[in-house]
């Protein structure tokens, strides 16, 4: 194992890969908690890889799917074996990923081993696929009566043209109860290899222990290492598909979401710069310390404040920013667009959310969950942990700030609204 | 870690020093007894405290708050069984991580959204006032937009929980209303006098230099001494539960389930009816979630929630709309197995082992050492050490016992679409 600290967190993180090609990473901290994540890189917006020199074309919503049946097996599910340890688990699938994580402070080994037997030994049959269908089916419909997520997904299909972020993660009603177990199966062998996942554990424990028990549970499963399978790219234009668009629901209000479909510019070779520069350049235009929270308190027509958060697509960043109003739109509409558009910046204000971000990065550091996510992030987004993550923050530049918001152009977006007929 | 206890003239100080933290945890609670005319002036003024300040704009009160490394800071308005109580909650970096000064500029900022509002001529900025009971009216008026909530606010106000009426949403309405900034202005003065306030500080700190700042900052005159239990004594219950039934053009239908438990003994309030709770609909091990969800794939969600203090459990699930009768008769057959010891001791030793890595977990963060010693003081929770020995004993005749005092008092049932077209 090769131990390294996170610089002035005082977080050694241990890593090693398997010979099957499994990533580990092991922080032990002082606390009694423990959690440990197998993160999974198939998502459930990806439909088309390449893998072993063939094309993989898989169904909407089979990833999610997938992450359901993954608790299924012929005597105690994992779930059950979890709460008896006294252990929380869960699973949850993104865009491009799937994650299986337990947190409880005792009966480690078991849970640690529960977690590794949910991933490798998959269990499906025709009746257990079937009743599936009726869970999932319910998890779908309630989605379906959120106006958050209703208006994210109408937004997402009039941003892209090609692009997988325009799929739902859980897909259609049609596409639940039309999965079969043949599909799953594929799916299944394509992605659930261990060189196509890693396993981040922080919390209270010990790291010989742990490491020397995961290699013994592989030593009874002979796999070797292959090639992750490769998402097959997709050509995405700047335009978006539609630039407005009104979905009709009975609601007292009227929810609006403004999407700005943003090239990344890669102002920076490290990627990880290009995505805190545009948090930056977010916070910059709509977080709590802009005009915008007098804005929407001191107008009776806005019920909400705006709130506003980026998300990666392929080639593409999106900003979003979300607000209720009574009737009126389009003045909080322009408020918005010009505010992004205008590319005028304080530097106290940049200085300002640095220092913020500085301290988060000291307060997250004691929260065993807070350093999983942490360590899960750099490795699925970067490959690399940044282990000197107080000199990135510290090194960030009101000028260079300034000339990469230059580089950003704002000009397509999308605006979706619910409202009632 | 170290427990001091000071009782000064006004209120009751208590601070744990532990070296274990990075951050600083503080909690203000005011409380008093829980009446039906006060309910929605509580809820406004919880909301009022955090914009009407000296301050000139929010901007301004946010960017002094990055400025001091953020805080996170928030008012709330909680229920406690028969009481009320108002909440002042506070974590901040430890001074040892920034600069010096800053835990007692830290103080004072929060501080002051409790004790310095702006006023004027003993009453709340006009303005402000309106503003935010607008806010507070649209949100009560939009509850529908959230079907969850809403279907829970439905509940309770059908719901015998209190020794008054319950309040429905259009009374929760009404009364805000009526609400002037002088009224409010009248109730907010007449909770800093007649209520008991308790504070709690925990972190790397010297508890002389709290004492002091405290001492120099809170404004107050009174204090009462001792309230009466929190606990609510459930006597009555519907024989034949209250339905309700309310149509809707969702897709999904929401279940809410009030349940009773009447005479209950000390130790099954403190201990029993938590893990009645957790057998029936607590997580993926309970009988609920067997049955409904992965035997009859009728959900995605069921799940029970106990309130102790009050002496109810509340059941939710989101299902089809015909399959309400299905789901109302497995709910009423899992009951029933519990009072006839129709479940596996396997089911006891998990829930007991949740229960104690609830209590392994407690020393792991500030959030839950301040819980506990809050819990310990209002509602005379035994010390960790009796309550690992106490939930031991418990058998599964207790709970069976427990499971004959409880009785579905009320049912609310927000329909969606049939089949959910």
């Amino acid at each position: 194992m090769e131990r390294r600290y996170i610089e002035k967190l005082d977080l050694p993180v241990y890593t090693e890969t398997l010979d099957n090609g499994l990533e580990i990473y092991l922080c032990p901290m002082p606390f009694n908690e423990i959690t440990a994540q197998m993160t999974v890189r198939f998502g459930g917006s990806v439909l088309e890889f390449e893998n072993e020199g063939k094309i993989v074309k898989v169904p909407a919503g089979v990833a999610h799917f997938l992450e359901h049946k993954m608790f299924e097996k012929p005597g105690l599910s994992p779930l059950q074996i979890y709460e008896n340890n006294g252990a929380s688990a869960n699973a949850f699938t993104s865009y491009d990923m799937t994650a299986y994580y337990f947190e409880g402070p005792t009966h480690f080994l078991d849970n640690l081993q529960t977690l590794l037997d949910c991933v490798h030994k998959p269990y499906f049959t025709k009746e257990n696929i079937q009743k599936e269908k009726g869970i999932i089916s319910q998890e779908k419909k309630a989605s379906m009566d959120e106006i958050p997520e209703i208006i994210f997904e109408k937004a997402a299909a009039d941003i892209f043209k090609n692009s997988y972020y325009k799929n739902s993660v859980l897909g259609s009603l049609d596409d639940i109860n039309n999965m079969t177990k043949e599909e799953i199966e594929v799916c299944y062998k394509t992605f659930y290899h261990p060189s196509n996942m890693f396993l981040t554990i922080t919390g209270g424990i010990d790291v010989d222990e742990t490491i020397k028990f995961i290699k013994d549970y592989y030593k009874n499963f002979n796999i070797s290492k292959k090639e992750k399978p490769v998402t097959i790219g997709k050509e995405e234009p700047e335009e978006v598909v539609k630039a407005n668009d009104v979905i009709y629901k009975d609601t007292p209000n009227k929810e609006i979401l403004i999407s700005y479909k943003i090239k990344n510019p890669n102002f920076f070779k490290d990627e990880k710069l290009n995505d805190i520069y545009i948090g930056l350049f977010a916070d910059m235009n709509f977080s709590e310390i802009t005009d915008f929270p007098d804005i929407t308190f001191n107008d009776n027509n806005i019920l909400s404040d705006v709130s506003s958060y980026y998300y990666k697509a392929g080639d593409y960043y999106i900003i979003n920013a979300e607000v209720t109003v009574k009737e009126d739109e389009n003045k909080i509409i322009d408020l918005i667009d010009k505010q992004i558009k205008s590319k005028e910046f304080s530097e106290r204000n940049f200085n300002l959310i640095k220092k913020v971000l500085l301290n988060y990065l000291v307060i997250s550091s004691e929260r065993v969950v807070g350093v999983k996510g942490r360590i899960v992030n750099d490795i699925f987004k970067y490959g690399k942990i940044d282990y000197n993550p107080h000199e990135t923050y510290q090194n960030l530049d009101f000028e260079t700030f300034k000339k990469f918001a230059n580089k950003l152009n704002l000009e397509n977006r999308n605006i979706t609204i619910v409202k009632s007929k | 870690m170290k427990k001091i206890d000071i009782k000064e003239k006004y209120y009751d100080l208590h601070i744990i020093k532990t070296e274990k933290f990075k951050t600083v945890r503080m909690k203000i609670d005011l409380r008093t007894n829980a009446q039906r005319e006060t309910n929605a002036y509580m809820s406004l003024l919880q909301n009022i405290l955090t914009v009407s300040t000296k301050y000139k704009s929010l901007k301004e009160r946010n960017i002094i708050c990055a400025d001091l490394y953020d805080p996170m800071w928030s008012i709330r308005s909680v229920d406690s069984g028969s009481k009320k109580c108002l909440s002042l909650a506070a974590t901040f970096t430890n001074e040892k991580y920034t600069e010096k000064g800053m835990n007692e500029k830290t103080i004072k900022y929060v501080l002051d959204f409790l004790f310095n509002p702006k006023t004027v001529d003993n009453h709340f900025d006009k303005e402000i006032f309106e503003n935010e009971k607008t806010n507070c009216l649209e949100y009560l008026k939009s509850l529908k937009d959230n079907p969850d909530a809403y279907s829970n606010y439905r509940l309770m106000g059908n719901m015998q929980i209190y020794d008054f009426k319950p309040l429905t949403i259009e009374d929760y309405i009404k009364q805000t209303e009526e609400i002037t900034e002088e009224s409010l202005y009248r109730f907010y003065q007449n909770l800093l006098k007649n209520s008991k306030m308790d504070i709690f500080i925990s972190g790397d700190i010297d508890e002389n230099q709290i004492k002091e700042i405290l001492e120099k900052l809170i404004k107050r005159n009174s204090n009462i001494e001792t309230l009466t239990s929190h606990y609510i004594d459930q006597k009555e219950y519907n024989e034949s539960p209250k339905i309700i039934k309310e149509k809707t053009n969702n897709t999904q239908s929401k279940l809410a389930m009030g349940l009773k438990a009447v005479n209950l003994t000390e130790t099954e309030k403190k201990y029993t009816l938590l893990l009645y709770s957790w057998i029936l609909g607590r997580g993926t091990n309970s009988l609920l979630f067997d049955d409904v969800r992965e035997k009859h794939s009728l959900c995605y969600y069921i799940y029970s929630n106990a309130k102790p203090l009050e002496g109810i459990i509340n059941i939710y699930a989101g299902i089809d709309c015909d399959k309400f009768e299905k789901v109302h008769e497995l709910i009423k057959e899992n009951m029933k197995k519990i009072e006839e010891g129709n479940f596996s001791d396997e089911k006891i030793k998990s829930v007991k082992n949740t229960y104690n890595n609830s209590l392994i977990n407690i020393e792991d963060s500030l959030i839950s050492i301040t819980e506990n010693l809050e819990s310990q003081i209002f509602i005379k929770s035994d010390d960790l050490e009796t309550r690992k020995t106490e939930i031991e004993k418990i058998t599964k005749k207790d709970i069976q016992n427990v499971a004959k005092k409880v009785h579905i008092d009320t049912i609310f049932l927000l329909e969606g679409g049939q089949n959910g077209a």
